[in-house]
């Protein structure tokens, strides 16, 4: 198994969801993952990337946001990286889904998505400036 | 390429919301104004159909959680019908099954407002 | 000489002021009691006004003591409030129903007396609500307090004028049938009157929200605020309708001096109202209240802390400390600190026990740049937490960076984590507060270390010292010198003599190691030589069960190489066994090394040992020398890391084949310490000679 890398930059703008979708799902079927499993991939990407654009950039369409993808033989590996204010979506709360209903709200849906799809997420912000996000998603393993 | 499209049908009390293509964040925005019509016009017995929905990311997902206590505030409901099992899939993650009602096909749907 | 006067009257204290108009005004009333003509009132306006301005400008300068606290300003209220009501009420109590015209000079000097300690008490009264409503706001509001007392004054001199005029023209139908004209302005008056009284409430309503103070009372002080703002709502409501309801002291107010009844009633009304506000404000704050308790307790724990960290000295102990606070700003479930460069203990947990998380910190430490970022991590890969028996685990790290040194903390928790980035804040200032502790805890360690070295060795040389022989056994037949120098530190050389049989025996050895090992290891030889050789009358005997004994003592890395030999002193032969020693020197016509097997002790098992036991006798004649040493002779090096070596020990003992015991061995000496002058000795330096003596 060869490990690929590759690396997109993106404006952020929620336009640009469906070019981060299709690249993810290009590189992680090279990486011959499941179907399902690309699937759980780009869901991921798709709302942590959301969550950049409306948290760390607060919808400002001028932010930058750099997608690397690695693969390796046990595990993909997206790196987000992003250059707006600090975000940390592991602190996000588990979204109590009842109770958001009663009030009309929906927030912390995205983040709660990542937790459960991904084996290891890792936030890192660096240098008082940037934001890394990296989700990492194991190959199954044989018990 | 036509990425979303929604198609509204009128059946008795019931409003019929044909979802098309893919909701993600960019996308919900149209969905709400869609919603926001159906609020304004009273219409709060909504079955939404998802058979031609091919992706849904929470973005999506939270607009049915914004209007449905209004629809059921005025005895109405949001229904989901038909839904891909991928779709369903994200529903499921997020623990919608116990909060609304899922059908397999739209007729049924239809009967259990009609009934209920 | 008068424009002096007045200008140092104005240049006067604010206090000084403030009497002087309240005793001025006092007096004046003890003569003029009511209003009855345009001067009057004006007087009395006049002094009312000034008094009530000086008191007003003094007294909020004096509510600054040390110690003043928002709930000492509450009690002041309370006490003062609870006072303005039983001043009131005498007053009250002192009036005749309807004649108060008449009152007598002694009850009108008593009322007039009163009436001044209610303006006291009101002006009071504002004071603190003056400095309640400037405490803690973020852009003083001087402006719209200004507003309201330039209404409260307005509205005071309006009702002031018109009650005048009511008064001066007496009875209003009088008016109205007779001055028309005066009629329709007394009524204008009336309006703008009014309207300037609900412009002063609304204002007055509108000054009593400044409660940011409230922001900063904790859950405690703010149920004790409720209940002081419920009680001054009481003690207010009750004052007003004193001053609105009784129809008697509101006519003789008007009549006393109707700017003082107006002050005096706005100032009970906004205290009224600013209490009610408190009340409810503070009721619905209550709930954020412990929020805001937490972040102090929070705080104080923090500064605490680091007042606590400086004085624990102890390294373990200190991160033992860090831990536990990181858990209490945290609420993590568990921690534990990786110190890679802590050869002691790498590892040094809390609430959890693993056996894996070295290799779990490293693989969690390449995942992230601890250096320039904080991080958070979750994971619930098998691979990393499997061992700590969580699906799911949230891991913040912290780097402590000290000395060039790095030790990472690592917050665990078990679940889904709400890291607030206020516990990294938290964290990270702990952090600041640990480095320094943590840099003088390793100083300390140094020097303990250091001290601790200094100790063992002074030991060690202490035991070396009484193990090595003071006297010299005597011999019929022999010259003998024995030399020792220890190096700083013990090197571990050691010589005796024993009895053996009815002879003689002697011992020249070195123990591998250095230090207190070394001296414990020649304690232990010297009492197993002392107790075998009254066993053994045979030395071979006694040396492979000498060996045996070293075997089962000696860690596997550790032996001795010794020359254990007997001196026979009717034969003048010594017999000796060569013990892995470097070779003995025997010096007669010629100077050579004697060479034999022999290998050292606690190194080989006991059959080879045996096997290459060799005794070797060397028979004294009168040019006989035999000198043995250890190593610290032959591997002396000088400056430039070169040997003293075997050959110039050698060529040595030639020239000093005439020379008696104690002079060789002193001349040998001289010469390494010669050779080795500019580099440290070491090593152990012994030397042990036997000459056939004269």
């Amino acid at each position: 198994m060869k490990t690929t890398i590759n690396e997109i930059s993106i404006q952020s703008k929620t336009e640009n969801l469906k070019v981060i979708r299709n690249f993810v799902q290009e590189i992680a079927s090279n990486c011959m993952f499941d179907s399902s499993v690309i699937a759980d991939i780009v869901l991921s990407v798709d709302e942590a990337c959301t969550n950049i654009i409306e948290h760390a950039y607060s919808c400002d369409a001028k932010g930058e946001i750099i997608l690397k993808i690695e693969c390796a033989d046990d595990k993909i590996l997206i790196e987000i990286t992003d250059f707006g204010v600090e975000f940390n979506p592991i602190s996000v709360p588990k979204p109590n889904i009842a109770q958001h209903l009663a009030e009309k709200k929906s927030g912390g849906l995205g983040v709660y998505i990542i937790k459960q799809l991904m084996d290891e997420i890792i936030y890192q912000r660096k240098d008082e400036k940037i934001n890394k996000l990296t989700l990492i998603k194991y190959r199954a393993q044989i018990a | 390429m036509q990425d979303f499209k929604v198609e509204l049908t009128q059946k008795d009390k019931v409003q019929l919301v044909k979802i098309v293509g893919i909701l993600d964040a960019h996308t919900t925005g149209e969905l709400e104004k869609y919603f926001d019509k159906l609020v304004s016009e009273k219409k709060y017995h909504i079955l939404v159909n998802l058979s031609e929905l091919n992706y849904i990311s929470s973005a999506g997902l939270g607009v049915f959680m914004a209007y449905v206590e209004t629809m059921r505030e005025n005895n109405g409901d949001i229904k989901f019908a038909e839904l891909q099992d991928k779709v369903f899939h994200v529903f499921d993650l997020l623990g919608f099954p116990m909060l609304y009602e899922f059908y397999q096909k739209e007729e049924e749907a239809l009967k259990k407002f009609i009934e209920g | 000489m008068l424009s002096d006067k007045i200008k140092y009257f104005f240049q006067s204290k604010l206090m000084e002021k403030a009497i002087f108009f309240s005793v001025t005004f006092f007096l004046y009333k003890l003569f003029f009691p009511y209003q009855e003509t345009f001067l009057t009132t004006f007087i009395t306006e006049f002094l009312v006004v000034n008094s009530l301005y000086f008191w007003l400008a003094f007294l909020p300068q004096k509510l600054i003591v040390k110690r003043t606290t928002i709930l000492t300003l509450f009690s002041t209220l309370l006490f003062i409030g609870f006072v303005f009501l039983i001043t009131e009420a005498i007053i009250i109590s002192l009036l005749p129903e309807k004649e108060f015209f008449k009152l007598g000079f002694f009850y009108n000097s008593l009322v007039t007396v009163l009436s001044i300690v209610l303006a006291g008490l009101s002006v009071y009264i504002f004071s603190i609500f003056k400095k309640l409503f400037f405490l803690k706001q973020k852009y003083s509001p001087t402006s719209y307090f200004k507003v309201m007392v330039i209404f409260v004054s307005l509205v005071g001199f309006l009702t002031s004028f018109s009650s005048y005029l009511k008064q001066f023209f007496g009875f209003k139908e009088y008016i109205e049938e007779n001055f028309f004209s005066v009629s329709i302005f007394i009524e204008w008056l009336t309006d703008i009157e009014s309207i300037l009284q609900i412009g002063l409430i609304i204002i007055l309503i509108f000054n009593s929200f400044r409660v940011a103070w409230l922001a900063s009372l904790n859950k405690s002080e703010k149920q004790k605020i409720i209940l002081f703002s419920l009680i001054l709502v009481a003690i207010n409501g009750n004052a007003l309708y004193f001053l609105f309801e009784n129809s008697t002291i509101t006519k003789l107010a008007y009549l006393f001096s109707p700017f003082l009844y107006i002050s005096i009633t706005s100032i009970i009304l906004y205290a009224g109202i600013y209490s009610l506000v408190i009340f409810f404000t503070t009721l619905f704050h209550l709930p954020t209240a412990e929020e805001s308790d937490r972040k102090t307790e929070e705080l104080s724990t923090l500064l605490n802390f680091g007042k606590l960290m400086a004085h624990i000295l102890d390294l373990h102990e200190l991160l033992e400390s860090i831990m536990t606070m990181s858990l209490k700003l945290s609420n993590f479930n568990a921690a534990w600190f990786y110190y890679p460069n802590n050869s002691e203990k790498k590892i040094l947990t809390k609430n959890i026990q693993n056996s894996k998380l070295e290799q779990i910190s490293n693989k969690l430490l390449e995942k992230v740049d601890v250096k320039t970022s904080r991080q958070t991590i979750l994971s619930k890969y098998q691979n990393i937490y499997h061992e700590l028996n969580s699906e799911y685990a949230s891991t913040i790290i912290v780097q402590f960076e000290f000395d060039k040194e790095s030790a990472y903390l690592f917050l665990l928790q078990e679940k889904y984590s709400d890291v607030e980035d206020e516990v990294f804040n938290s964290i990270q200032g702990l952090r600041d507060y640990a480095i320094v502790a943590l840099k003088n805890a390793i100083l300390v360690v140094n020097s303990i270390e250091k001290e601790r070295m200094e100790k063992e060795l002074e030991l060690a040389r202490e035991i070396q010292g009484r193990i090595n022989p003071q006297i010299l056994p005597k011999f019929q037949h022999f010259d003998v010198a024995a030399k020792f120098i220890p190096a700083f530190e013990v090197g571990g050389d050691y010589y005796d003599f024993f009895t053996i049989g009815d002879k003689t025996g002697f011992v020249i050895a070195d123990v591998s190691g250095k230090g207190m090992e070394a001296s414990y290891i020649m304690a232990e030889m010297k009492g197993v030589f002392e107790t075998l050789s009254t066993i053994y009358t045979d030395l071979k005997d006694l040396l492979i069960q000498a060996n045996r004994i070293f075997l089962k003592r000696l860690s596997k890395k550790s032996f001795i190489t010794a020359i254990v030999g007997i001196i026979d002193d009717k034969e003048s032969k010594i017999n000796y066994f060569r013990i892995g020693h470097n070779l003995p020197l025997k010096i007669d016509k010629e100077s050579r090394y004697l060479e034999s097997k022999g290998f050292p002790f606690g190194m080989v098992n006991n059959e080879i040992f045996a096997e290459n036991l060799e005794e070797v006798e060397v028979k004294f004649s009168q040019e006989t020398t035999m000198i043995f040493y250890t190593d610290g002779i032959s591997e002396s090096m000088n400056e430039n890391d070169e040997l003293f070596g075997y050959e110039r020990l050698q060529k040595l003992g030639i020239n000093l084949a005439n020379e008696n015991a104690e002079t060789i061995s002193q001349v040998i000496l001289t010469e390494v310490g010669l050779y080795s002058k500019s580099t440290i000795q070491d090593d152990d330096i012994t030397i042990l000679i036997f000459k056939k003596s004269i």
